[in-house]
């Protein structure tokens, strides 16, 4: 074997080493290594082959293991070990919610970014579904002379039809909207585009935000870039502010329709749509209330209709991580008595104990619910975020994830509670089976366990007795002491 | 008197092999035909008993010869008890851990 061929099966081989070295406490880890790292040498030396190098190194692994479970106590089995554990945990689930987009963004959604003073106007005071719709008709009906309280209107019809995006097909929601939309949203719309526009016969398009950086990246460079929509020809003229929520139903984009075009759409009976306008500030309409306006038809009848700011929309549509988290949390309350009723009859150590003694424990209880609600609540919403396939399943996951982690949490903390000396809150160990093995039950009377600080013992039963019926610890006083000191 | 451990077949195959004379790992290893994932395992735990002890070499000898030293395992006194106790357990255990020499015939 030449020396470089044994010197890169030396580092390959010592790579388990180096991994199975970190299972160690860092004391132990030196010295473990070095006899490892000895045989190792005396082994490549003896010309055996890579293969048979490999497999002695990963024996390590074993043996590290042995002595990480022998040796090391865990970083949970003391309190301050266990909070530290829990915080690490805790401020990872933190962490990668806010690197993960969309979860940063459900945490701390962006608030209304459109035109602080954009309402839509309906015959119905409702935020949901399609019951805003007004029809074209109408709205030409109601535009024709102007209301002191809306100072610009436009209307747009959601169509739904295939785009060519430089040969990947797609289908957008289109709304065939009036010209008069991109002063609405205070657009800035190239004049030398819209007329690149009637000389090609192009649809002027307004891409929305959210299709902006879903199909186009955010590209800057994006105006005047053409494309498909319904076997015609349109150009991208603008991109519109992110209203994309507070929209009463999101559009990817809007076609401006020429005044002849929209006055075909308006003569068709069953042509609905939506109808934006433009509050005066200093007009009776609240900017975040519903309110109501009355609007003179073209035939001179009153038409009382409502106007719903456009921020109503954004709070109803945007959803509400927290909320979905309450109510998981409140749904593993309804059911946690009925699955933790027998970890809860057995009850927590606390009989004879001081107060200093108990509310330590307490504390201890509470800092540990503390450190899991942020992993509680940004884990199911990590796990929604990366399982939700369709609009809406997210809040549905996320509300069962957390029910689920509610519930394994609460059996946790009962159990590493009850599992750990009133007097160190270390976990207790060395557990024991007690008593004769049962003719009646075929299973033992019960299990001790034993502090390895030397503060006392813990009898669970296995089932009630006469002679325990709950668990009951037992302090150990000073005396004791000797026997463990030998065992640090 | 306190009762001897009794050891399974491998330890005390390992503990036989180190009582023979092989007295680093990798030589129990080829004594015994049992890979390094079951000896040093078993080693720790026949350490941590007090059947074997253990001593590094010293690191001037190893120095001279240009090479890492090694770490050395002993049988104790009750780990002579114990293997005694095994033997009679398991009778082919001799021969089933041959010594150095006859490694070497």
């Amino acid at each position: 074997m030449n020396s470089r061929r044994l010197a890169v099966l030396t580092f390959a081989c010592a790579l388990p080493l180096r991994m199975a070295a970190l299972l160690l406490r860092a004391r132990d880890r030196a010295e473990w290594l070095a006899e490892w790292r000895g045989e190792l040498h005396y082994l490549l030396r003896r010309r055996v082959s890579p293969l048979a190098g490999f497999a002695f190194t990963i024996g390590a692994i074993p043996d590290a293991f042995w002595i990480r479970r022998h040796t090391q106590t865990t970083q949970l089995e003391t309190a301050r070990g266990c909070l530290v554990v829990l915080a690490a945990a805790a401020a990872l689930s933190v962490g990668l919610a806010l690197l993960v987009p969309g979860v940063r963004q459900e945490m701390f959604p962006p608030s209304y970014g459109g035109p602080g003073d954009l309402v839509t106007v309906s015959s119905t005071p409702t935020v949901l579904g399609v019951g805003s719709q007004v029809s074209a008709g109408q709205y030409v009906a109601w535009t024709t002379h102007a209301h002191p309280s809306l100072s610009r209107t436009a209307f747009y019809e959601p169509v739904s039809g295939p785009v060519d995006l430089n040969g990947r097909a797609e289908t957008w929601l289109v709304g065939k909207a009036t010209a008069s939309l991109t002063a609405l949203l205070h657009l800035s719309v190239s004049e030398s585009l819209l007329q690149e526009c009637s000389r090609t016969g192009a649809a002027p398009l307004v891409l929305s935000r959210a299709v902006w950086m879903r199909d186009f990246g955010g590209t800057p460079g994006i105006l005047g870039r053409s494309l498909r929509f319904e076997n015609h020809r349109a150009t991208i003229v603008a991109v519109a502010p992110p209203i994309d929520s507070a929209l009463p139903m999101p559009m990817d984009a809007w076609s401006l329709e020429t005044d002849e075009a929209f006055a075909r759409i308006a003569a068709h009976r069953f042509s609905y749509g939506y109808m934006l306008a433009e509050r005066v500030p200093a007009s009776g309409i609240n900017a975040r209330h519903i309110g109501s306006v009355e609007l003179t038809s073209n035939d001179d009848t009153p038409a009382h209709l409502y106007v719903i700011p456009l921020s109503i929309f954004a709070y109803y549509h945007g959803r509400t991580p927290e909320i979905d988290f309450l109510l998981g949390l409140f749904m593993a309350c309804l059911v946690m008595p009925a699955l933790l009723f027998i970890s809860l009859q057995a009850g927590l150590v606390t009989e004879r104990l001081s107060m200093r003694m108990r509310t330590r424990g307490w504390f201890f209880l509470v800092a540990k619910i503390a450190l899991l609600l942020p992993l509680l609540y940004c884990g199911p919403l990590l796990i929604a975020n990366v399982l939700a396939s369709a609009p809406g399943s997210e809040q549905l996951i996320q509300t069962f994830a957390t029910i689920a982690g509610a519930l394994l949490s609460a059996w946790w903390l009962l159990e590493d509670q009850r599992q750990r000396c009133p007097h160190c809150l270390r976990k207790l160990t060395s557990p024991a089976r007690v008593g004769e093995r049962s003719r009646s039950f075929l299973g033992f009377s019960g299990m001790e366990f034993v502090c390895a600080e030397g503060h006392g013992l813990l009898h669970v039963p296995d089932y009630p007795t006469s002679w325990f019926a709950s668990q009951r610890w037992l302090t150990l006083d000073s005396s004791w002491r000797v026997l463990f000191q030998a065992g640090h | 008197m306190a009762a001897e451990p009794r050891l399974s077949h491998t330890a005390a195959l390992i503990l036989q092999a180190v009582d023979s004379g092989f007295i680093y790992g990798f030589s129990i290893m080829e004594a015994t035909g049992l890979p390094s994932g079951t000896v040093y395992p078993a080693m720790r735990r026949l350490e941590r008993d007090r059947l074997i002890g253990s001593r590094w070499e010293k690191q001037a000898i190893a120095d001279a010869e240009g090479r890492p030293p090694r770490k050395y395992y002993k049988v104790t006194s009750d780990g002579k008890a114990t293997l005694a106790a095994a033997r009679k357990r398991y009778p082919l255990l001799a021969k089933l851990a041959p010594t150095p020499a006859m490694e070497n015939a």
